[in-house]
């Protein structure tokens, strides 16, 4: 009894010593600036941010950066946790959907005025507008992604198709489609049918047809749902059509891995992450379009906000992001991590296509669509809109109400959610 | 003697449900742990179907595991060992000694318990903020170095020791102080060991207060490193079950450490029937 009494002793002995031991992190001396860096990114691109930071801690005297791996479930919590007692990080990479309620978690510098013009005009503009809130630029992308049509290349052979030619228009992935699911009983595309508890897989998937039929999510002043039109209807009947013929099915997300499903719209990050040890032939074009429509995809990835700590360390992240944004880190990001440059003069540079069709063609597609692409709408009531539009539009896939109906009430809910406020 | 033998059986039957309802769940992390990517996306065995070991050695290299581990076996230990000391000082108080509103205090920490941790974190993060101990040691430890659960746990035991005991000690001439160490102490070790238990797991456990107050790895626990296998881009299950396993593994050795001193507890006192 008394050697376990010892022993706890010895732990409660080894914990005291071990506080004393540890120092609090403070600032580095002299006139260096720190700025601290929370992001969400793990493997290559953690390891890719690091490398890249350590180059600019080395070449650049004056200033230290320091990153810190933030889960991407807990960031928003962490950050509001922050908020309360002044200890956010000076810059904060996170997912773009967040900026506009990052924007009102803490005081956000315009970075317009710090950023070099030509590194800001270089960007692509859908993904700078996007940062653009009452006039301020409050953050600027640093990395990107988008949605693009993902095919299973056997599967199409098995059907008799060409597995080099998908399907380039909302017909021909009808027509496509029969072939397949007559040939292998398979559904031919896979739609994201399910709200779940965040609503926006659905959302930001039906998006992109959305504004392919010439529709918009929301009136420009992000005000009022503006959905409920032809251009609605023309896509939500698509997804309808696609079920009732039994070329898509309604189910849980994810078949098009397991080989169960020929197709599906899905990000361009799938192509790196499957690339190690490809679950299928895997096949990439530009997502598919009405004939009569536009084609154009939905962006998505990392967004960076510098927050007004100080002077000097909100001059000192601005010029790091600079940095970050030249075209040569722009490059070094894109070819190492597999995502999509955020710059025009990469995207379209000929190092960088080269690179790309040596090195991973299949990302060519999802290259070439970054310039018609369009961004979600910025507002922070977004997650609440997406959530509330998925949870009526499930409906109509599940054949509960009528294509009309959903947009009905999903209309209404949308703006019940911005009256809310 | 038939009857018995079926006894037996229909008992062995349930505990042996019982018991495959309790490892299913680990064989399938196993299982997991051992697949490529790929099959943990399209194979749903309970069976291993592959021998990927490198999982492990992966899932460890991917972040700085070892510090990881370091950082919750210190947290853990300052948590238990805070636990143990102040919630049995408390406890004691309650239980034995008289001073006033005692009651009303004792009423005060009962209603305390009905508070989520999550209402307090803010505040609780907001001072440990203002005392400069983000990114250390003491804001992971200090703030959670007593709680209620334990002070009425042994609370509860202490006040279910016969005081004849104490009533003898205080006549042979022993002061408070050895009546608690050398008397209530020993007597109460079951409950000692019980809370070391809850106390350790909550501790080996908890993700949201670590990951709030720290920033840098030097002082990240081993839940938050295990998070970053679910990324935004997808989660690599076969990691993430290889490094929860390897993490499960402290929980269950601390088992069984205390479940010897609650046996041993047991036998040693005679009072628990």
């Amino acid at each position: 009894m008394h050697r376990t009494l010892a022993k706890l002793a010895a732990l409660g002995a080894a914990a005291t010593l071990a506080l004393t031991g540890c120092a609090a992190g403070g600032s580095a001396g002299g006139d260096t600036v720190e700025v601290t860096v929370w992001h969400y990114w793990d493997g290559t691109n953690a390891d890719t941010f690091d490398a890249m930071v350590d180059d600019y801690n080395s070449t650049h005297d004056g200033v230290v950066i320091k990153t810190s791996n933030v889960p991407n479930a807990d960031f928003l919590t962490k950050l509001r946790a922050s908020a309360t007692s002044k200890t956010l990080p000076d810059i904060a990479i996170g997912d773009l959907v967040w900026v506009p309620q990052i924007n009102e978690i803490g005081s956000l510098a315009d970075l317009a005025p710090l950023l070099p013009s030509d590194v800001l005009s270089d960007i692509n503009p859908a993904l700078t507008s996007f940062g653009t809130i009452d006039g301020k630029q409050v953050s600027v992308p640093v990395s990107a992604n988008n949605l693009g049509y993902i095919y299973n290349k056997t599967l199409f052979e098995a059907a008799g198709l060409n597995p080099e030619e998908p399907p380039a228009t909302w017909e021909e992935l009808k027509a496509d489609g029969q072939k397949i699911l007559a040939a292998t009983g398979k559904p031919a595309y896979e739609l994201f049918t399910q709200a779940g508890d965040n609503g926006e897989g659905l959302t930001w998937n039906f998006q992109v047809n959305l504004w392919q039929a010439g529709g918009e999510f929301l009136t420009a002043d992000n005000s009022a749902a503006a959905f409920n039109t032809d251009a609605g209807k023309e896509a939500l009947g698509y997804w309808k059509d696609l079920i009732d013929s039994g070329l898509s099915k309604v189910g849980a997300w994810g078949e098009l891995g397991k080989s169960e499903v020929a197709s599906a719209t899905d990000g361009s990050w799938m192509v790196g992450i499957w690339d190690p040890e490809q679950p299928f032939d895997i096949g990439v074009g530009p997502a598919p379009y009405p004939e009569d429509g536009t084609p154009t995809t939905n962006l998505g990835g990392e967004q960076a906000m510098v927050f007004d700590n100080s002077p000097e360390t909100t001059k000192a992240a601005a010029d790091f992001l600079a940095w970050f944004l030249e075209p040569e880190q722009v490059l070094s990001w894109s070819e190492a991590t597999g995502m999509l440059p955020v710059t025009n003069s990469i995207a379209t540079s000929d190092e960088y296509l080269t690179w790309v069709d040596d090195n991973q063609p299949r990302l060519r597609p999802y290259v070439e669509q970054m310039a018609d692409a369009h961004a979600r709408p910025n507002t922070p009531l977004y997650p609440a809109i997406s959530l509330a539009f998925a949870k009526e539009i499930e409906k109509a896939l599940t054949g509960d109400v009528t294509v009309d109906e959903a947009l009905d009430n999903a209309e209404k809910a949308v703006n019940d959610v911005i009256a809310k406020g | 003697m038939k009857r018995s033998t079926a006894t037996a059986l229909g008992r062995h039957a349930v505990l042996i449900v019982g018991a495959a309802f309790v490892v299913m769940p680990f064989l399938w992390m196993f299982t997991t742990s051992l697949q490529s990517r790929a099959e943990t996306y399209s194979n749903g065995s309970i069976l291993p179907t592959s021998w990927h070991w490198e999982n492990y050695a992966v899932a460890w290299e991917a972040a700085p595991f070892g510090q990881y581990y370091l950082n919750s076996l210190i947290m853990a230990a300052g948590i238990v060992g805070g636990h143990l000391v102040l919630d049995a000082f408390a406890a004691y108080a309650f239980a034995r000694l008289r001073f006033p509103l005692k009651n009303a205090i004792f009423v005060v920490l009962l209603a305390a318990l009905m508070i989520p941790t999550f209402v307090t974190i803010i505040p609780a993060y907001s001072l440990v903020a203002s005392f400069g101990w983000i990114d250390t040691y003491w804001g992971l430890i200090v703030p959670r170095l007593a709680d209620v659960f334990g002070i009425i746990l042994l609370r509860q035991y202490f006040a279910s020791i016969p005081s004849e005991l104490e009533d003898a000690a205080r006549i042979d001439g022993c002061s408070r102080v050895g009546i608690f160490f050398r008397i209530m102490v020993p007597l109460a070790l079951p409950a000692f060991a019980t809370l070391g238990i809850f106390s350790f797991l909550f501790a080996w456990n908890d993700f949201l207060w670590p990951l709030l107050v720290t920033n840098s790895d030097e002082l990240r626990t081993i839940q938050i490193g295990l998070s970053a296998f679910q990324g935004r881009y997808g989660t690599s299950w076969n990691y993430l079950m290889a490094g929860t396993l390897t993490a499960t593994v402290p929980s269950i050795i601390v088992f069984m450490f205390f479940q010897r001193a609650l046996i041993r507890g047991i036998a040693a006192s005679g009072l628990k029937d």
